[in-house]
């Protein structure tokens, strides 16, 4: 365990070296989250949900934003280029999961993400958020045990997709595609609330809506405590089901595993 | 049993055939043709604890290959290897604790972070005590001559100060074996000695098995006791350095030195000139005959200010027995 938390902590520090990468990344939030607020205001004033208010549309945004940061994953791009230049053979020689190296170093990079994005957003917004609605404390426990689970499901999708990369050298055009449903099935451009009926139908048999969708649902009290097992078991179930896939997957990586380079 | 044995090792890749231009891309996306590349060709040899190997070849002859395969990154197309009682590809990970392994053309380092934070990874990924582990750390930054450059971004470090640190790292978690793959290219004269001696102290006072790949000769003579040869995948030699001298040796080089233009050069069936420039020749007897025989026969034609008779260069030798493979 011990390993992991220090890939974890150099992961974060490789973060902190870049300052000015950081200070453009929150400009870069800030703009993100201005036009999100824009086009909010601009749907809630066609009248289509009269029963939402400002600052509970912002307290949507910046959980939005916040689970975004959270869930964002480039473990696919990693596995690409490593077998693209060979450095896949480095990785190899180190005694530790592969898998369990790359979550380390996929969160070291995320929570410095999420936290440097979301707080100056939060600072931004404080004085307007007065009159939201905040979750109780249940509510953010189960909250907390959603996101996780989102957090994980992400990253073991994307690392499957990571995993072609062992017979397909690229697997550029696979992460594209992850990327489109992602935004449609998983509610990160347009909340699925504003879909027709048969996609919300069938956003529940894909994993996508379980990642942020689901946890903002629960922060936001739109679903009711007795209903909160319903997307977690689902989020569950397919975590346990693609582990044993990513298992059986990287089993047969490594056998087929050719090294790039001298 | 010998602590490394590797047996009738295999690898081929599967290369898959480029056809030219956009029908060919588009071909390609719905059948793929296969070459098939013999990178390693049934490959045995066996290794003792302590031994020192050096493994050469000509480029392309299958030494990372072969290396790959017995750190555990690789999977055999056939045949075994075997470090201790471990199958290091089908046990990764148990393998990988006990090995050591620099890649000269890669880098293990944190490329934002300087040396030091790789160290504090590696202490964790390796189980070492702690004090243990310090202990190390302190060692090979003085034996390497690290200490300059150890709290400096590994992006701002020469080519040779990254080598330097790779192989400190590769040996900080004591590894019974160590697999070093061209571990001094990008090094200046002082650090290859440095890393030879390094080597060296290494496995006399750890007892460290080392298999070292390089097209360095000197660093096989500094440090190895045994060479193992191969070309296109094949095992062509296997012995001490003395058995390699005498099988693909044949004779010995007269260098001759002038103090004004020598005379011109005769080409003739008993010598051939290997290196000449208006001082020095660099000359080779083609035929069996003693280096007394030469040197009067020499002395005789060309009248030299200076005559040395010198053991051929492993160096030498080494690029004859490549050509030779390679007219085979
Ligand atoms: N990933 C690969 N795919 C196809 N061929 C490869 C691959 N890696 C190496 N080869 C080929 O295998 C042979 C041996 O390579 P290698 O072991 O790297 O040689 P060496 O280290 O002795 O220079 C070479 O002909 C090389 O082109
Ligand atoms: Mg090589």
């Amino acid at each position: 365990m011990k390993k992991y938390l220090t890939v974890f902590i150099k992961s974060l520090k490789s973060e902190l070296i870049y300052r000015w990468a950081a200070l453009w990344g929150m400009v870069g939030a800030v703009l993100g989250f201005l036009i999100q607020i824009f086009l909010w205001q601009a749907l809630l004033s066609t009248g289509v949900r009269n029963d939402t208010s400002f600052p509970d549309m912002l307290l949507y945004v910046l959980i939005n934003s916040f689970m975004l940061q959270l869930t964002r994953t480039d473990v696919a791009s990693i596995i690409e280029n490593t077998m693209i230049d060979g450095a896949i053979s480095m990785e190899l020689l180190r005694p530790i999961s592969y898998k369990g190296y790359m979550l380390a170093q996929t969160l070291g990079k995320n929570i410095y993400g999420s936290l440097t994005a979301t707080v100056p957003l939060l600072l931004l917004s404080l004085f307007f958020l007065s009159g939201a609605a905040f979750p109780n404390v249940a509510h953010i426990l189960l909250f907390t045990l959603s996101a996780l689970l989102g957090i994980a499901l992400m990253f073991e999708v994307t690392y499957l997709v990571g995993l072609t990369a062992f017979w397909l050298q690229r697997c550029w055009f696979i992460r594209f595609y992850l990327n489109g449903l992602r935004s449609i099935f998983g509610g990160t451009m347009v909340p699925l609330w504003f879909y027709p009926e048969f996609l919300i139908t069938l956003s529940y048999w894909l994993p996508f809506r379980y990642m942020t969708f689901e946890p903002i649902n629960i922060f936001l009290m739109k679903t009711p405590l007795e209903q909160a097992w319903i997307p977690i078991l689902a989020a569950l179930m397919w975590l346990v089901g693609l582990s044993i896939a990513d298992n059986l997957i990287w089993r047969a990586a490594t056998k087929k595993l050719a090294v790039n380079g001298g | 049993m010998s602590f490394i044995e590797v047996t009738g090792l295999c690898k081929d890749y599967r290369i898959a055939k480029q056809e030219k231009g956009i029908t060919g891309a588009v071909k390609s996306l719905f059948h793929r043709e296969y070459t098939v590349k013999e990178a390693v060709r049934n490959v045995s040899f066996s290794l003792e604890k302590g031994e020192v190997v050096g493994y050469i070849g000509p480029n392309g002859a299958g030494k990372s290959t072969t290396i790959k395969m017995l750190s555990g990154v690789l999977l055999p197309t056939s045949g075994v290897a075997k470090t201790g009682d471990i199958i290091p590809y089908e046990n990764r990970k148990e393998n990988a604790k006990r090995i050591g392994v620099v890649f000269g053309q890669r880098s293990q380092l944190y490329w934002d972070l300087p040396i030091s934070d790789t160290f504090d990874l590696y202490e964790s990924l390796y189980s070492v005590p702690r004090e243990r582990f310090r202990q190390n750390c302190n060692f090979f930054t003085e034996l390497l001559d690290m200490g300059d450059f150890l709290h400096q971004p590994v992006r701002q470090l020469s080519l040779g100060q990254k080598m330097k640190a790779n192989i400190a790292i590769a040996l900080l978690h004591d590894p019974e074996v160590l697999y070093l793959d061209e571990p001094t290219i990008g090094l200046d004269v002082t650090s290859k000695k440095v890393l030879r001696d390094a080597l060296k102290n290494i496995n006399t006072q750890r007892n460290t098995t080392i298999i070292l790949t390089t097209h360095d000769m000197d660093d096989i003579e500094a440090v190895c006791q045994r060479l193992i040869m191969i070309d296109q995948g094949q095992k062509l030699f296997d012995g001490t350095l003395g058995d390699f001298r005498s099988k693909y040796n044949d004779g010995f080089t007269v260098k001759l030195e002038f103090d004004t233009v020598p005379p011109p050069w005769q080409e003739n069936g008993e010598y051939e000139l290997l290196e000449g420039d208006e001082r020095h020749w660099l000359i080779k007897s083609k035929t069996e005959m003693t280096a007394k025989t030469a040197m009067i026969d020499l002395i005789g034609i060309y009248d030299p200010m200076n005559l040395y008779v010198q053991e051929e260069r492993i160096e030498d030798i080494v690029r004859r027995a490549y050509a030779v493979d390679e007219v085979v």
